[in-house]
């Protein structure tokens, strides 16, 4: 176990991060010095780990910001490949934070929402755990909902799902190969309303961030 | 946290270094001559240097002071233009009468009456350069004498206490406490008698007490938290905590554990303690506290080691780059997040199976058994000390 790697060390600018930045992804806001003085003592100790629910919504609020900011900058080619549409997630950061849907969820947000969400190109993303050895943790999609009562209907592995204007989505696919059959009521995944795509599934499976506004 | 439970290691934060040999800076002030040689022994009292400060003038209006005329301020003084006055003598007397009592005007600092404008009745002193006789302040012996700088390097022993950061140049004074480990300080309890000493704070130090620190003209403040706010005002806006940063406010403040109240860790409390009333240096740019020692026996130890020659830098900054060490029972360790951030106690437990912390994560845990509780806590959150 090492001592020295936590959710923050991989991130050299958080001292530049303001505090309207992190509470952009809070709801409710703690108070401001609680926060200002949160991040400083995360800078300091950077390979501590949250206790409380609190201290862990903080810390990925920070995630949340610090990826944004970076992705904003151009700065963040190692997390993001936009040329291969992957997201990449250093794998030693899965032992800081609950669940790999929670930090996969944290890097789709604070990379993805400088992207033009309207562009069918930016519907698909890889999702890729760094480490020693690659892995493909599963597929992202991005349809463009016109209107949040707007529903998308998929079928995958022989089962139909339903995801509606707004929400996030995660649905089990462990195998390298998932074939996809969807169908838009109003709006478009990689440009039409319905057909079927072939994708990569994996430990997390196949995501849709169904947001309208991300 | 995932992965085996085979070895679990902690940093390790060198925080007290006892009876370290190292080399300490001592400077005259302005223009002066050093009296000792390299290769001197010396003692704390021994007069290393004298310094002249330069002089300058200061304004007094006599005729408000004496509540009199300005024209009829003349009158008064009890020495003629361009005479000497000394610290305490009287410049000016308005002797009893009638309707007042007696008024006299004293000299704060040796001057020359420079002029008297009798249009506003204020009299101008141009202050004498004053001599300053600089001690040695430590057992040791003298291995730099820089004449034309004005410096002298002293090899000595001391304990070194190092916080997590601070502000502030190099000073000295006697260490005064205050109000215990984790008392809040603000500009109302800065405590009387404090001129050029070093206070120790407690949990918290406010933004006020700083700016009181500073016209109080007290060398330092060592305080547990500090908000970070007041910190970057302090730190000139930023948060560097590597090697080479400066920033100089007028006093320096070294910050024991981290931002927000946070009670000084015990280890470093009860350190400062045995040195309560002796003299200490501060950096607050090295997170540092200089703890001479102040018996004479340490001249043997002193003489006897020898210090690298390119360790020419006194005494190493703070160190970003902390080792990994095994934990095993026994070992103290300090706390480094909430709850409990700041707390320190003997590890006498090591789980063998992860626990579900309300976060969502899972941990092993440590036991750590304070003076007053067991704590179990993550071994993330934990600094060997």
């Amino acid at each position: 176990m090492s001592a020295t790697r936590g959710l923050f060390e991989p991130f050299q600018d958080l001292e530049n991060l303001s505090i309207p930045e992190i509470t952009d992804w809070l709801t409710p806001i703690p108070p401001i010095i609680n926060l200002e003085n949160h991040l400083a003592n995360r800078i300091l100790y950077p390979q501590t780990l949250p206790v409380t629910k609190e201290q862990l919504k903080i810390d990925l609020a920070i995630l949340r910001a610090i990826l944004k900011r970076m992705a904003s900058s151009g700065k963040a080619s190692q997390f993001l490949d936009i040329k291969s549409h992957k997201i990449i997630i250093p794998s030693e950061l899965i032992s800081c934070i609950p669940n790999l849907n929670q930090l996969m969820w944290a890097f789709v947000d604070g990379l993805l929402t400088q992207l033009n969400k309207t562009k069918g190109s930016d519907a698909l993303w890889l999702i890729v755990l760094s480490g020693e050895l690659n892995e493909v943790m599963g597929t992202l999609l991005v349809p463009q909902f016109e209107g949040m009562g707007d529903l998308m209907q998929l079928g995958i592995q022989g089962k139909i799902y339903k995801v509606k204007a707004g929400d996030l989505t995660v649905i089990p696919c462990n195998t390298d190969n998932c074939r996809v059959i969807y169908k838009i009521s109003k709006g478009s995944l990689l440009g039409v309303k319905e057909s079927s795509v072939d994708l990569r599934g994996g430990k997390l499976g196949i995501m849709i961030d169904g947001r309208i506004n991300s | 946290m995932g992965g085996s439970i085979v070895n679990m290691y902690a940093s390790l934060r060198a925080r007290i270094e006892p009876d370290k040999i190292i080399r300490i800076e001592r400077s005259i002030q302005g223009q002066g001559k050093i009296r000792v040689q390299v290769g001197q022994q010396v003692s704390p009292a021994e007069i290393i240097g004298q310094g002249t400060t330069a002089g300058g003038f200061k304004k007094i209006n006599l005729a408000s002071l004496l509540s009199v005329h300005p024209k009829q301020v003349k009158n008064y003084l009890q020495k003629s233009l361009g005479q000497r006055v000394y610290k305490g003598e009287v410049i000016a007397k308005r002797p009893k009468s009638f309707l007042s009592s007696e008024k006299l005007v004293f000299c704060s600092s040796d001057a020359l009456l420079s002029k008297l404008d009798d249009q506003i009745g204020e009299l101008t002193l141009n202050l004498l350069p004053k001599t300053l006789d600089v001690p040695a302040a430590v057992f040791g012996v003298i291995e730099v004498v820089d004449d034309i700088r004005g410096k002298v390097v002293i090899k000595t022993m001391a304990t070194l206490v190092n916080g997590i950061c601070g502000s502030g140049k190099l000073r000295e004074g006697n260490l005064l406490f205050f109000d215990g480990r984790g008392g809040l300080l603000n500009k109302n309890q800065i405590p009387p008698g404090s001129v050029n000493h070093i206070v120790i704070g407690g949990g918290l130090i406010y933004k006020d007490a700083i700016a009181r620190a500073i016209s109080e003209n007290i060398s330092g403040i060592i305080t547990g938290g500090i908000n970070i706010s007041d910190f970057r005002s302090i730190g000139g806006g930023k948060l560097h905590f590597d090697e080479g940063r400066t920033s100089d406010i007028g006093v320096s403040v070294v910050v024991t554990e981290g931002f927000g109240t946070l009670s000084i860790g015990e280890d470093i409390y009860y350190t400062l303690k045995s040195h309560e009333n002796t003299f200490a240096f501060i950096e607050g740019n090295k997170g540092l506290i200089i703890l001479p020692n102040l018996k004479e026996s340490s001249l043997e130890t002193i003489k006897k080691t020898q210090l690298p020659k390119a360790d020419i830098s006194l005494h190493s900054p703070i160190s970003s780059h902390l080792e990994s060490v095994e934990i095993k029972i026994g070992q103290r360790a300090r706390i480094i997040a909430p709850p409990f951030m700041a707390e320190q106690g003997k590890i006498i437990g090591i789980d063998k199976s992860q626990t579900l912390l309300p976060s969502g994560l899972r941990s092993v845990l440590i036991t750590l058994e304070t003076t007053s509780r067991k704590i179990k806590v993550s071994p993330f959150n934990i600094e060997i000390i």
